[in-house]
């Protein structure tokens, strides 16, 4: 309630030195004092993506299945243990991330732009258009998604990466859709693209630079739970072993490690625990930051 | 006289509601010369707005209607639709939503320019650009030309807004409710940059407000439209209008406005109506839409009969029984007799 | 709890006496309300940005006191404040609210714990809020609110709260049988704004603080609201505070005007002093900028030059001195106190002596351009 106390370091001695403060803080800085969940989200990715892009290169080893080190210790040079072949964890995850987060966001980029473009124009162009694409929309949405899943997959010989970001991003695109396209026709609306259209500025145009950028935050805040959906997705997919079983991944960590009964063998829990962790903070990251995109957009903080 | 540039004939739109079919404006017809000022006033409900919007083209007629330089935009050649297009334009209430906050004032004025290839090159848009903002009193120019709508004031993106509308050099501009929404030591300075594009480029102006004192200044040379529930009542030149209505309803709104004064204020004389409510677009009243409020109406006549929109000289129209047989008398208009006698006031509401 | 002291309605002749009184500054009633260097901040993301800006203010028993601002004045933030209605990004920084209770007890609204502030409202004070007409609980009926309110304060007896609202109901002028059993939605904006105004007289307060109480209503309606406030006025006994951007309301309700400028108060008077008689360039433009609708000629007007300031970079010495043509080198260093210029009329200008209504000089005066500097989010 009321403070009755005077809080003189918050009283400038006059309007000029207030223009300084609010000059001096960087956009950075504003972020970073509001926004402590964004700034630890992008601070684990961060560490997510030096460990599986450039960690590789500095993590040396093999992956070579060895008797000998079966269910081993962690180790100084083995931090993680071995797994049920002996084979190195710690080589494992870092090794075995790349794949999941390129076939994310690939997925993510080609649901993305399916809903973004469809979704804008079903909203634009309206009529029947708008109709057709609803109805595609509502039959892809009511299939339940791990059911599609396994039926592409296994028709579809899963054994390189566009195409299982194709298929993931086939089932990812709907909801992106629904919500892109009601988020145009609300911003259709609005008074400015009114005015666009007074101008007779043509429709690409009004789409493009008057109604999209302001989707932007929007757009890149689905992409990124449209990642999420795809990592969770890969996971299913390798889970169920519906995808070729070869090279190293997190995915196929997990299944690897659960079929050799990791929830019954204390000796294979970090087999079965390291990768879950990894994809759990991938995944947590990813969230913390869609949260906290909207301020990153907001063009009062930009331009400070 | 010269061709009018844009005439509204017997414009009337409906819309569908939950409640049935509603009219929203009903048989409404005017002409806007070059540099003609027309305001139109009414309250909420009174459909000022969906005309303004019928006549930028922005919603089609049910029936009637509006013509540009003779005609009907409905009916044009897309090549002529696209002239009309552009030399009607819009500057919408809100200030905070009539502007893109994603890109910077120079940006705004430049992109029509572009487009319609009235610049050649980036160069001459952004030149054509600051003539603009100080055709609108924006000068310095370059402290404006790359701002982002949000660091102005509500005053001065009001006036980017009209600079806007200028961009294509249009004929008419359509003003809705263009200054309600900014503070009153800003809003004079604001209707005076609009006079000069009348005064100086003969743009003509169809101004929508519910404010009689912001029309009394803004069209002290043009002409006022009172409308009420979709219909136009009383129309004509602005200073008898205001000074000496004619309507019931004219003169009840004239009078409860207060003033700026508080002997002048507390004392004028007010026009005591039978009822506050508007009646509900829904279910309107037979007869003058307005006689269930009126303090002059007449039973047997007023609702029975809609009155017609009667000329009664001094190029004024009214559409009042008991007005327009008193002009008819060689009265003024003015002396009514009240109908308490015969009925009964009801309590207010 | 006890029940609220019933209090008469004015006989007529105190009714004529009050009204000749009104708006000359001749009111001896004591001071009930008494804002001593009010401070209000909002905290944005660039720091802390003063709203109200050192505040003083004595309101008498019984008077009319009228707000006037434009937007980013501080009006309505000086109102919340008095009822401890800020938001939370908000806070009182500095600054006292002594206000004399009903029982003759004096206290500090600022300081006073949440217990006894919670009876402070409604019992001594109540506000209506701005589009008020929306405030009310729309899945009860008119009565139950006005029930409800009354038992949220210790007065239980059900049949006496409800007559009490009958009467209320007939005091703002609206159709008791029709109002009492209906649902906010089934009213109209003007009669929610009225049955809202009923309801801040409930519990029969000294005070009432009304914002913007005719603000996005439709001509006829505010005549309307008007009359009602006017004629409760009349009958019964309350102070009134009114927050507005709207001069006219001022010269038809106020008996005091306060004009507020970037967060200052820059001019307090009688009502007809502060029209007839402006002493602060401010006021002067304000009303130089209002048109008059009576009368068949043509009135000049002149507009303020420049914007009104953003709060987070008020200009030095007197906040208007950038818009004024009176200014000079004093007005640029030294904020001016408001001074006493007889009559319970104060200004807080340099040049008060030289201050007319002449248009001419603000004619003559260049457009000021104040350019803005990013404006914090707006509170």
């Amino acid at each position: 309630m009321a403070q009755a106390t005077l809080n003189t370091e918050h009283m400038p001695a006059s309007s000029a030195e207030v223009a300084a403060q609010v000059q001096k803080k960087s956009f950075w800085r504003v972020f970073v004092e509001r926004n402590k969940a964004g700034t630890l989200g992008f601070v684990i990715l961060g560490s997510i993506l030096l460990l599986t892009f450039i960690g590789p290169f500095f993590v040396s080893g093999d992956n070579r299945t060895d008797v000998a080190n079966i269910y081993g210790p962690p180790s100084w040079d083995h931090p993680l243990g071995f797994d049920h072949s002996g084979r190195d964890l710690w080589y494992q995850i870092v090794h075995g991330g790349r794949g999941v987060i390129i076939v994310a966001t690939m997925a993510a980029l080609a649901s993305t732009f399916i809903a973004v473009t469809l979704g804008a124009l079903a909203a634009m162009v309206g009529g029947r258009f708008d109709m057709i694409m609803l109805t595609i929309t509502d039959v892809v949405l009511t299939v339940p998604q791990i059911v599609l899943l396994g039926v592409l997959a296994a028709y579809v010989r899963l054994n390189g990466p566009f195409l299982l970001a194709l298929i993931l991003a086939i089932t990812g695109w709907p909801v992106l859709l629904l919500a892109v396209r009601s988020q145009v026709l609300s911003l259709k609306e609005r008074e400015y693209v009114e005015a666009a259209r007074m101008l007779d500025l043509g429709m690409p145009r009004i789409l493009f630079r008057e109604v999209l950028p302001n989707m932007a935050s929007y757009i890149v805040i689905n992409f990124v739970f449209a990642m999420s959906g795809a990592v969770y997705g890969q996971v299913i997919l390798y889970f169920l072993g519906l995808v070729s079983l070869s090279g190293i991944n997190w995915g196929l960590m997990i299944q690897d490690a659960f079929r050799r009964g990791a929830v019954f063998n204390a000796d294979s829990m970090l087999g079965l625990l390291a990768p879950i962790f990894m994809i759990v903070m991938l995944l947590w990251s990813l969230t913390l930051i869609a949260r906290s995109l909207e301020d990153i957009f907001n063009p009062r903080l930009r331009e400070v | 006289m010269a061709q009018p540039v844009m005439s509204l004939r017997n414009l009337t739109r409906r819309f569908d509601t939950r409640g049935g079919t509603i009219t929203a404006v009903d048989n409404v017809s005017f002409d806007l010369g070059k540099g003609d000022i027309l305001c139109l006033v009414g309250e909420s409900g009174s459909g000022k707005t969906t005309v303004a919007r019928m006549a930028a083209g922005m919603l089609k007629p049910t029936s009637g209607s509006v013509l540009f330089e003779g005609h009907d935009i409905n009916q044009m050649s897309k090549s002529d639709f696209h002239r009309y297009r552009k030399a009607v334009q819009i500057i919408h209430q809100d200030p905070y939503a009539s502007l893109n906050p994603v890109h910077t004032i120079g940006d705004i004025l430049r992109a029509p320019l572009l487009h319609h290839k009235l610049a050649r090159t980036r160069r001459d848009a952004t030149l054509r650009a600051g003539e603009l903002l100080e055709l609108v009193d924006l000068h310095p120019v370059e402290n404006f030309i790359d701002k982002y709508p949000h660091q102005l004031s509500g005053g001065q993106r009001q006036r980017v807004s009209v600079a806007r509308a200028m961009t294509l050099n249009p004929r008419v501009i359509i003003a809705d409710e263009a200054v309600s929404m900014v503070d009153v030591s800003i809003r004079v300075s604001l209707l005076n940059t609009m006079l000069k594009l009348r005064n100086e480029l003969g743009v003509t102006f169809l101004f929508i407000t519910h404010d009689l004192a912001v029309v009394k200044y803004f069209a002290w040379e043009g002409n006022v439209g009172v409308m009420y529930v979709g219909k136009l009542i009383e129309h004509g030149r602005t200073p008898l209008l205001i000074g000496r209505s004619l309507h019931p309803y004219t003169r009840a709104l004239a009078a409860a406005i207060p003033e700026a004064d508080p002997d002048l204020t507390r004392s004028k004389e007010k026009l005591q109506l039978r009822s506050l409510d508007i009646p509900n677009l829904n279910n309107l009243p037979g007869g003058c839409v307005f006689h269930p409020r009126c303090p002059y109406w007449e039973p047997g006549l007023c609702d029975t009969t809609p009155p017609p929109l009667a000329d009664v000289g001094g190029n004024r129209e009214v559409a009042c029984h008991p007005v327009i047989r008193d002009v008819r008398n060689g009265g003024n208009g003015r002396n009514l007799i009240p109908t308490e006698e015969k009925v009964r006031p009801q309590a207010a509401d | 709890m006890s029940e609220p002291v019933k209090r008469q309605f004015a006989p007529d002749a105190r009714i004529d006496e009050r009204a000749a009184t009104r708006g000359t500054g001749a009111s001896t009633a004591p001071t009930i309300l008494s804002i001593e260097d009010l401070w209000v901040e909002y905290k944005t993301p660039h720091g802390w940005m003063q709203a109200v800006r050192g505040v003083n203010l004595d309101i008498r028993q019984g008077e009319a006191v009228a707000l006037i601002g434009e937007s980013g004045s501080g009006k309505s933030t000086l109102g919340f404040a008095l009822l401890r209605m800020l938001v939370r990004s908000a806070r009182v920084a500095k600054g006292k609210a002594i206000y004399r209770d009903s029982q003759g007890k004096i206290f500090d609204l600022m300081t006073l714990d949440n217990k006894a502030f919670r009876k402070f409202r409604w019992n001594e004070c109540a506000m209506t809020f701005q589009a008020a007409q929306n405030s009310l609980n729309p899945v009860m009926r008119v009565k139950d609110t006005f029930v409800e309110t009354a038992r949220a304060h210790g007065w239980r007896n059900r049949r006496e709260v409800e007559e009490r609202t009958l009467e209320l109901l007939r005091m703002v002028q609206l159709d008791p049988r029709r109002v009492f059993d209906a649902y906010p939605h089934e009213l109209s904006g003007g009669m929610r704004q009225r049955v809202s105004i009923a309801l801040s007289l409930l519990l029969e307060p000294q005070l009432i603080i009304l914002d913007e109480p005719t603000t996005a209503l439709d001509i006829l309606t505010q005549r309307a609201i008007i009359d009602v406030i006017r004629n409760l006025r009349d009958r019964l006994d309350f102070t009134m505070i009114f927050i507005s951007h709207d001069l006219s309301l001022a010269a038809e309700l106020a008996d005091r005007v306060a004009t507020m400028y970037a967060g200052e108060i820059v001019e307090y008077g009688p009502v007809r002093d502060t029209f007839y008689t402006p002493k602060h360039p401010y006021t002067v433009g304000l009303l130089n900028a209002v048109p008059p609708i009576t009368g068949e000629e043509f009135t000049p007007l002149t507009a303020i030059p420049g914007t009104t300031p953003n709060l987070m970079q008020v200009p030095s010495g007197c906040p208007f001195h950038p818009r004024c043509p009176y200014a000079t080198d004093i007005c640029v260093r030294e904020d001016p106190p408001l001074i006493d210029l007889g009559n319970t009329h104060f200004a807080a200008c340099h040049h008060h002596d030289k201050v007319t209504k002449d248009q001419a000089v603000w004619e003559r005066m260049e457009d000021v351009v104040t350019v803005q500097a990013p404006v914090a989010a707006k509170v």
